[in-house]
């Protein structure tokens, strides 16, 4: 007999009893609609608590160098060069910006007669705006050459800019930082709104817009023993801050002046330490060190959920089974019939499988509508989210009913091929 | 008896062997039918024949004793293998009609080919012209809750002819009829006897049974008479 008709014929007995087949696939619709709703619903809160979350994040990677010489060269000068190289070339996709980032608390700027206090004073390069979120205004922002040059010229917030030459233009002015002539080339846009401080004094003194920047290179002329330690990587979004971090640990590992303190032994440290072979160390950090916990605990949560909602899909398969038992015993005789007209085992038990599958798969159809239904509804009222129902979970969902009404119908298919015909046909 | 087509020897069926219970429903049957032959089996009720007919129609196996079957011995077949043979060579009547409600009658007609593996257009053809046979053509879409008993058995006949069976093996086939619908079933059998299929049919009713050409009397599980009409004694 041909599947399709054996499906026909499955269809047209359960159709027969319409009350009973719709109680019994209540059970699979119950259990696909629970997987499908929870699982999607779930992952999109994850989702939405997670772009919450990285909204609020600022996107940066740091990484500090620590030097053990007493005030001397930066050991890490060189480090630093090659790890900038690498990030321009290698490492181009993880990255929107890599600066130094080492700044003077606060500098006295001398304009002609007028001497203003700003705060802080950036030693930067010419990635440092994307780095650290500011946009050019007016002008023109540090270029390669100024950093390789260590050029004498500076960019200013538009608050400092404001404060030392008033309603003045800034572009060509040339300004005295702790006495030493800068040429202003450029003004950022203001980068956070006055109500962020509450109230306008505030403002004035602490606006992150109080600021300039002059290239790193010429920091030696303002402050001699300045030492360039930290140097701020600006991320597109917090996961690939998260792979950025480990390329740079095992780039950093390659290099043995400094001991990685998560990779390395502790004797391995005390040896580098007692031969003199450290002089200092490297710490690579994001700052949601935490997502990664977070990502795995969500991952948990569904998991969790997935199993509680594939129990409930169970007992509808236990339905069926019961269901199934039940007709085998009531249809004895169709059974008997079957048999002393030459239906072998095979076919009984092919007949009655696919009618438990069928049953199955139609409960599985109808809980993947009402899913969809349920999951879009459930998260508009609940969390005010657009939920859209998880793909791969609804094949899965799908597919496990199928299987349900597969497993459970072995039994009562086997119960009724191996029905002795004379057996079955004495049954009234 | 070489060219026997039905040749059981020394049949026994006994319930609860041993037990203080015991049951000889068959108790030392013998019986050989040739292809072509019209056999009435007549008994009592309780005497052992529904027993030797479900033997006969291999819906039960005997506790002791050889059946062969067509030059086959189907004492030790495996289910599907009987399930073969009844599709194949026995065409079951039954008292009870045992049509499948949900289905029409040329659907039933259609279930022996079907698992026959006859498929699409000559399935269709071999059950409407046994339906033809009976004459039922007109109704064939009709459901057996539709129909009247005399009517649901002529399908029933139907579709036991169906697939070309050696045997048609019938079970107080008029057991549910009213007697003028009965002779009509009863002559049915005799025509399809006359196209040479073999008939064996089981009654009480002496009357039914003289329409036979054999009639063996079945007593406590044992045959107690065997009288071919018209050629005297046989076997």
């Amino acid at each position: 007999m041909k599947l399709w008709q054996s499906v026909r014929m499955a269809f047209q007995t359960l159709l027969a009893k319409k009350g009973r087949s719709f109680l019994t696939m209540l059970g699979t619709v119950i259990g696909v609609t629970a997987v499908i709703a929870l699982v999607s619903v779930t992952k999109a809160q994850n989702q939405a608590d997670l772009e919450m979350i990285y909204g609020m994040m600022e996107n940066l990677v740091t990484v500090n160098f620590y030097s053990y010489e007493y005030n001397g060269a930066p050991p890490n000068a060189e480090i630093a060069r090659e790890l900038k190289e690498y990030l321009d070339t290698d490492l181009a996709a993880y990255t929107d910006g890599f600066t130094p980032n080492a700044q003077e608390y606060e500098m006295r700027v001398r304009w002609g007669e007028r001497e203003v206090l700003i705060r802080p004073l950036y030693y930067g390069n010419e990635q440092f705006s994307e780095a650290m979120g500011f946009e050019l205004d007016r002008g023109r922002d540090l270029s390669v050459m100024d950093v390789e040059r260590a050029n004498n010229v500076v960019v200013l917030g538009t608050l400092a800019a404001e404060k030392i030459f008033s309603f003045e233009d800034p572009i060509g002015q040339e300004l005295e930082i702790a006495g030493i002539p800068f040429t202003v080339i450029g003004v950022y846009r203001q980068s956070q709104s006055q109500d962020y401080y509450g109230d306008e004094t505030y403002y004035y003194e602490y606006s992150q817009d109080n600021m300039i920047l002059i290239p790193h290179t010429a920091s030696r002329v303002i402050n001699r023993s300045m030492v360039i330690q930290d140097y701020v990587i600006k991320v597109p979004d917090p996961n690939t801050g998260l792979e950025l971090v480990k390329l740079l640990k095992n780039f950093f590992a390659t290099m043995l002046t400094f001991p990685d303190y998560e990779t390395m032994s502790q004797s391995e440290i005390d040896y580098m330490y007692q031969n003199n072979l450290v002089n200092g160390y490297v710490n690579v950090y994001a700052r949601f060190t935490g997502l990664e916990t977070l990502n795995e605990s969500m991952d948990a949560q569904t998991r969790t959920l997935s199993l509680i909602a594939a129990i409930s899909l169970l007992v509808g398969g236990i339905g069926i089974m019961n269901i199934m038992l039940v007709t085998v015993t009531e249809r004895t005789r169709e059974i008997g019939v079957r048999k002393a007209i030459g239906a072998p085992r095979r076919t009984i038990v092919t007949q009655f499988l696919i009618e438990a599958t069928v049953l199955s798969g139609s409960g599985g159809i109808l809980g993947v509508l009402v899913g969809f239904v349920v999951t879009v509804y459930w998260g508009k009222i609940q969390y005010d989210i657009i939920a859209s129902p998880d793909l791969p979970i609804t094949a899965l969902a799908f597919g496990g009913s199928l299987l349900m009404g597969i497993i459970f119908g072995i039994y009562p298919a086997f119960k009724a091929a191996s029905l002795q015909p004379v057996d079955a046909l004495r049954t009234e | 008896m070489e060219n026997a087509l039905i040749d059981i020897r020394d049949v026994y069926k006994i319930y609860n062997e041993g037990y203080e219970n015991e049951v000889r429903a068959l108790d030392g049957v013998t019986l050989s039918v040739t292809r072509g032959e019209y056999l009435a089996i007549v008994g009592a009720s309780g005497s052992g024949k529904s027993t030797l007919m479900n033997i006969l129609g291999c819906l039960d196996v005997p506790t002791y004793g050889e059946y062969i079957l067509d030059g086959e011995y189907v004492i030790d077949m495996y289910d599907s293998e009987l399930a073969r043979i009844r599709n194949k060579l026995i065409g079951f009547i039954f008292q009870g009609f045992n049509l499948l409600n949900g289905l029409t009658a040329l659907e039933n007609v259609e279930l022996p080919l079907i698992y026959q593996g006859v498929h699409g257009g000559k399935r269709r053809d071999m059950a409407m012209d046994a339906l033809d046979r009976v004459g039922l053509y007109e109704r064939m879409d009709h459901r057996p809750g539709q129909m009247s008993g005399g009517q649901q058995q002529r399908v029933a006949i139907a579709r036991a002819l169906a697939t070309n069976p050696s045997i048609i093996l019938a079970d107080e086939p008029t057991g549910n009829l009213d007697s003028r619908t009965g002779e009509h079933v009863i002559q049915i059998l005799a025509e399809l006897n006359k196209t040479g299929t073999t008939v064996v049919l089981i009654t009480h009713d002496n009357a039914i049974a003289q329409v036979s050409k054999r009639t063996v009397r079945i007593k406590d599980g044992r045959v107690v008479e065997d009288t071919a009409v018209g050629r005297g004694n046989a076997s």
